[in-house]
């Protein structure tokens, strides 16, 4: 049938015959949760690649909508009794879709966005300072540790100047450390999304250019950018020089080293829930730092959703799907913050911005009360720090 | 004649209304019911049914031939800058025309604009000005008033001495007759002896023989040089010295306007715009002249200048600049309403004698002041004829203050002058239209019955009701 | 009928009511007027209304609570006002009438009440009408590199839309650091000016707020408080002393007055490698406060800008967002902003200058919504800008 040659997903036929459609994968599913058709669980979209593989499907709208309702956030992987990797074999089908120019409209446009201004939401430093929103402070020139931005955390206003409390935190707490003047998208949608052209262009820029200031830590609080910083860049690059760190960890091994110390203010205990998010949780095994941080301050009570660390529930923001279905991704936050208004617990933490711009949408939208806050902006304003 | 019996406006009307102007311009509410329930001055306060803004001739056709089937009253409206209550309506459609406030053709070269009704004056001259060209009517209301109601009511203004009156530029008309039928009457050329004169029967009608949808309209070259001056006439006799001075100038030059001021009116004008704004003097006169070359304008300063002094005008104060020009001309257009402040009613008076009697008829409403007791502030177009005076009054003095405006009224037409010059009859000066037209005012119902002969065009105005 | 108990703030202003000539001179240049085009949305149709109010003639529908919510409060119908009436002590009135009665659950059925006590709530609970958290106030100070002292001869009150859109905040304080002004903020203790609830007629909570404001400012000992936004301006300079019935004790000015300050003691020097033609719109509120020149001159010593201004500037004209308008009716208050801007265009101009974050907030989103080729910017941005070169060079 086929203008699209599906090489990227024959590479995984053998999970594709694996699978023997037991569903269970349903079961965990923050997209089946809103849409009932099996068209949109995993098995449905397992089923749709298979046929498409086999040549006995048929390339339909309704096809390309379903493999791109998908938040990637990996839990029908956790669920799955047969062991396959769910979302490498829908990353593969992506990839094909998106190198055979059949991927949806809004898709190809928001890669193109990328490629031209070098970030998710069309921004050049011109932009920045007319929004105000870019800082007036000295960088070191030559530091060990280089602070990796990312787009959500910077450009955006919701999550509330992610990039620019980083940079406080970091100056409160000395640390020596510089960044990228010139930094570009990390790559990370055009990965999501099935562009790994793209993906490899901005993963070469960024190396060199880190390579470039002789750094051997670099350090982001994006989830996003962590994980293709320090999953897929060795990938397409090669063994890189410097080691990759979420902000987190740098503020878990700070309280170790008793170089972080929360001090007793006397303000009143806050309940928090935490909410992991999935690039940080799920697909790096980063459970426990976050988790440090919050227990060793001592007005905060840390309570845990129901499914929390590898059995978290999406936000609903991942895979891109708050660009190819920006109602669903809210109504999938909708039903996470739910939770913490059934729990009675008003505040809800996260540590990636993306997550945060994903339910304070969803927030606002649905008018919920719970106040979500990313986790370097309770530690920044901690008075006992 | 019959007696005209109109019908109240029932849903099923307003239903159909509305599908002819889309729901949005169309209101019930008791907002738009007050906010239409009055115009400038006048202390009447009456609702329409239904308040309309249509958007075309064709809508209001519609409209004009379903009120005309059901014998439902119709009131057209501009910006409601009158000042007689001819636009407000006791029930009935009230149709607001300021929707239609498209140019629809200017031609520089013929020098002729064709406008729907709803145009603002000010905004019109700010387009026919980008091609020097100008309607020169400049009445004190043009930032708002509409050339719809300009010539519903042959209104004028400043500057009507040099330039004439509405009347003066409008050379055809688009009109929606009783039957809703439409008609086109004159054609943009400068004169025509083509039978009679319909556009001028209709101009000045106030909405009782149609409603106006379109006007073609006349333009003269806007003059490039301008003055303003004030004379200060000191003199117990300075009336007389005014207006001998204003006699012999325009036996020999037409200024743009001569405006005459009373010192009561000047000293409450400094007063309420706390700066002095005007000189206080007997007898206060503004010349406006308009020339298009600087050296024209410089000879008929000089000659004003002579023929004032020559009748013992001891100062004669020529604007610098355009910025004192206009605070020249912000205080006389403030002189309207200066002497009504805190008071609760105004009677305005819109009088026009031949010139020879301005000295009389000023002289006569002074007498009536100091004989009712009551203040009565005189601001007049003095060159030509037209006096405006206002009586302010509280409620317990208003059969004083009424008997006064109809004695004045009595004395104008004994001068073989007109009841109102530019305002309109409208509902307040009904009373006098017999006293000033006699026989003539027959004809004029016959026009009427002729034209709408169920009497849905604006009913209870112009016409005194008929005698059983 | 007589509804003077019901309305007794209105019924105060019986008189100037009754002074109304009806002679529509008001609408001749209200923003208002111009976008509706039906009579109850002009001042004067708001007068009749009221008129009606007070005499039983007219009653309260939505529509006339609608009417009397559209307006910007820019002060051009007091101008123009052939009576000298001032319409908007008139209309504030009414307001302060309405929301009180509101407050006894007496209009629970009109929506626009229902929104103007959701604003006044939300004011209440976070100290700012945009809903954002009260300890967030700061937020602008993030990687600003500024070190406010405790104690300063200035108080810069920064004022909620500067704050928390922190585009303003940042600029206003990176002049001030540039200019070597010991200055200092309230931080966190900072509340909204009350702008909002003064112009919904909540009488109570502007007034806790003002108090509230002076005492921090004693507090803080300055003798001078500026602010970067005329609508903290207004209040703080006007109606604070208002409000407690006395005189202030600190001196109040806005930003721009404050530059001036500096330009005659020849410490503002401009140096721009812009080239622009720009027109200058005058905030309602620095206008009703003469502040005409003092902008017009700072853009003068900025080199490259060439200032163009038409006739009609002389007539400042409203950006649509005051008197709670762009918070109660936003689409109204866009279209506003849009025909200002239409103006700015017909002038040739290539960017729209003016020194107020809500009149900069309604022309940005008038310009994104309308799609229209014309810069928005802060006067400040361009003296910050070229302070910042002087600094390089």
């Amino acid at each position: 049938m086929s203008e699209v040659s599906f090489k990227n997903l024959i590479k995984v036929k053998e999970s594709l015959d694996t699978c023997f459609k037991c569903s269970l994968c349903k079961g965990n599913c923050p997209v089946s949760e809103q849409i009932f058709w099996a068209t949109f669980s995993p098995r449905g979209k397992m089923l749709i690649l298979r046929s498409l593989l086999r040549g006995q499907g048929t390339l339909t709208d309704r096809v390309r909508d379903s493999l791109y309702t998908c938040t990637l956030c990996g839990n029908c992987d956790n669920t799955c009794i047969a062991g396959i990797s769910v979302t490498d074999v829908l990353a593969a089908g992506r990839r094909d879709l998106y190198e055979a120019r059949k991927a949806p409209e809004s898709v190809n446009s928001l890669i193109s966005t990328i490629k031209e201004s070098g970030n998710v939401f069309d921004l050049t430093k011109e932009d920045m300072d007319i929004l105000g929103l870019n800082p007036r402070m000295k960088f070191s020139e030559n530091a060990d540790l280089l602070f990796f931005k990312g787009c959500y955390a910077t450009y955006h206003s919701i999550p509330n100047e992610s990039t620019m409390r980083s940079f406080n935190l970091l100056k409160t707490l000395n640390v020596d450390f510089t960044i990228l003047e010139a930094e570009e998208c990390c790559g990370s949608p055009a990965y999501l999304l099935g562009d790994m052209d793209t993906t490899k262009r901005f993963c070469e820029y960024n190396v060199s250019k880190i390579e470039e200031t002789g750094a051997s830590r670099v350090v982001t609080a994006c989830p996003g950018c962590y994980r293709v910083l320090k999953q897929v860049y060795p990938q397409l690059v090669g063994t890189l020089n410097f080691e990759v760190i979420h902000i987190t960890e740098l503020l878990a091994e700070y309280i170790d080293e008793d170089r972080l110390v929360f001090k007793k203010t006397g303000n009143d205990k806050l309940d928090v829930l935490y909410h992991d998010p999935c690039e940080l949780g799920r697909h790096c095994g980063v459970y426990d730092a976050p988790r440090k941080i919050l227990e060793s301050i001592p007005e905060i009570h840390l309570e845990e959703f129901d499914k929390n660390r590898d059995e978290a529930k999406c936000c609903g923001g991942g895979g891109g799907l708050t660009i190819s279905n920006p109602n669903l991704a809210n109504q999938i936050a909708q039903l996470r913050l739910q939770e913490a208004e059934e729990k009675n617990i008003p505040t809800v933490v996260t540590a990636c911005p993306a997550c945060q711009l994903n339910f304070s949408a969803s927030k606002d939208k649905y008018n919920m009360k719970v106040k979500i806050l990313d986790i370097n902006q309770l530690v920044g304003s901690v008075k006992g720090l | 004649m019959d007696v005209i019996i109109l019908s109240p406006l029932e849903n099923v009307i307003i239903e159909k209304l509305a599908e002819i102007v889309g729901e949005q311009f169309i209101s019930t509410d008791d907002a738009d019911l007050v906010s239409y329930s009055s115009d400038f001055m006048i202390d009447v306060f009456l609702k329409p049914d239904v308040v309309i803004l249509p958007e075309n001739t064709p809508q209001i056709a519609a409209i004009v031939k379903l009120a005309n089937e059901n014998s439902i009253a119709i009131t057209p409206r501009g910006a409601g800058t009158a000042t007689h209550g001819g636009s407000i309506a006791q029930g009935g459609i009230l149709l607001d025309l300021t929707r239609m406030n498209k140019i629809k053709e200017l031609d520089p070269i013929s020098m002729i604009a064709t406008v729907e009704p709803g145009v603002v004056y000010e905004d019109l001259n700010r387009i026919t000005g980008k091609s020097g060209l100008w309607f020169p009517i400049e009445p004190p209301s043009g930032a708002v008033c509409t050339a719809g109601g300009m010539v519903g009511n042959n209104a004028s203004g400043l500057m009507a001495l040099k330039y004439g009156t509405t009347k003066d530029y409008v050379l055809a008309l688009e009109v929606v007759l009783a039957d809703g039928s439409i008609i086109k009457t004159g054609k943009s050329v400068l004169k025509s002896s083509s039978g009679y004169d319909l556009v001028h029967l209709f101009v000045g009608s106030e909405g009782t023989l149609g409603i106006i949808t379109e006007i073609t309209l006349r333009l003269i070259p806007k003059p490039m040089h301008l003055s303003t001056a004030f004379a200060s006439f000191p003199s117990l006799n300075g009336l007389n010295d005014a207006m001998n001075a204003i006699y012999e100038i325009r036996r020999v030059l037409t200024p743009a306007g001569i405006e005459l001021i009373d010192l009561q009116t000047q000293k409450a004008i400094n007063e309420v715009e706390k700066e002095k704004l005007v000189p206080e003097v007997e007898i206060l006169v503004i010349f406006e002249i308009h020339e298009f070359s600087a050296a024209g304008l410089e000879d008929q300063k000089d000659l004003i200048e002579g023929v004032a002094r020559k009748h013992n005008c001891n100062e004669i104060h020529w604007a610098k600049d355009d910025e004192e020009r206009d605070r020249m001309w912000k205080a006389r257009k403030a002189a309207t309403v200066v002497s009504v402040r805190s008071r609760t009613s105004t009677l305005l008076g819109d009088l026009i004698v031949p010139i020879k009697h301005v000295p009389a008829i000023i002289r006569f409403i002074q007498e009536v002041a100091r004989e009712k007791d009551l203040l009565i502030s005189i601001v007049g177009h003095a060159a030509d004829g037209n006096i405006h005076y206002l009586i302010p009054f509280n409620q317990n003095e208003s059969k004083k203050a009424f008997d006064a405006g109809d004695a004045i009224v009595y004395k104008t037409i004994e001068l073989g002058g007109s009841i109102t010059a530019e305002h309109g009859v409208g509902l307040e000066k009904i009373k006098y239209m017999e006293l000033e037209h006699g026989e003539s005012l027959s004809l004029m119902r016959a026009i009427k019955k002729i034209l709408d002969p169920k009497g849905i065009m604006n009913p209870g105005k112009i016409f005194p009701a008929e005698k059983q | 009928m007589n509804n003077e108990k019901q309305f007794p703030n209105l019924s105060n202003m019986r008189d100037r009511i009754i002074e109304c000539v009806k002679c529509a001179f008001c609408k001749a240049d209200c923003v208002i007027s111009k976008e509706l085009l039906w009579e109850s949305a002009s001042p004067r149709g708001k007068m009749l209304l009221l008129r009606g109010l007070l005499d039983g003639f007219g009653t309260l529908t939505e529509k006339t609570i609608k009417s009397l919510y559209n307006c910007t409060f820019c002060g051009e119908c007091v101008k123009d006002c052939l009576a000298g009436i001032s319409l908007e002590d008139v209309f504030l009135a009414i307001r302060k009438d309405l929301f009180n009665l509101s407050q006894e659950n007496k209009l629970s059925e009109s929506a626009i009440i229902h929104k103007v006590d959701m604003l006044c709530q939300r004011l209440q609970e976070n100290y700012n009408p945009l809903g954002n958290l009260p300890e967030e106030r700061t937020i602008w100070e993030l990687g600003q590199d500024i070190k406010l002292p405790r104690t300063a001869e200035i108080v810069y009150f920064v004022g909620c839309m500067p704050a928390y859109y922190r585009k303003s905040a940042r600029t206003t304080s990176q002049i001030l650091k540039a200019l070597n002004a010991n200055f200092t903020t309230l931080g966190s203790s900072e509340r909204c000016c009350g702008s909002l609830s003064f112009f919904l007629g909540d009488e109570k909570t502007t007034k806790e707020l003002a108090h509230y404001n002076i005492t921090r400012i004693k507090e803080s000992g300055a003798k001078k408080v500026v602010t970067s936004c005329p609508g903290c301006f207004s209040m703080l300079k006007r109606e604070y002393p208002k409000i407690l019935g006395k005189k202030s004790e600190f001196e109040v000015m806005h930003i721009s007055e404050l530059l001036i300050e500096f330009l005659e003691k020849d410490q503002l020097h401009c140096k721009s490698e812009l080239n622009l033609s720009v027109m200058y719109h005058d905030p309602c509120e620095l206008t009703h406060f003469d502040i005409y020149e003092q902008p017009r001159r700072i853009l003068k010593e900025i080199p490259g800008i060439k200032l163009l201004e038409n006739s009609e500037n002389a007539t400042p004209t409203c950006c649509g967002g005051g008197g709670g308008l762009m918070s109660l009716d936003v689409n109204l208050s866009t279209k506003i902003a849009k025909r200002r801007l239409e103006t700015a265009l017909d002038l040739g101009a290539e960017a729209l200058i003016t020194c107020c974050p809500a009149c900069i907030a309604a022309f940005t989103s008038a310009a994104m919504e309308y799609n229209m080729p014309i810069k928005i910017i802060d006067l400040l941005d361009l003296v910050l800008q070229s302070l910042e070169n002087k600094i390089e060079n």
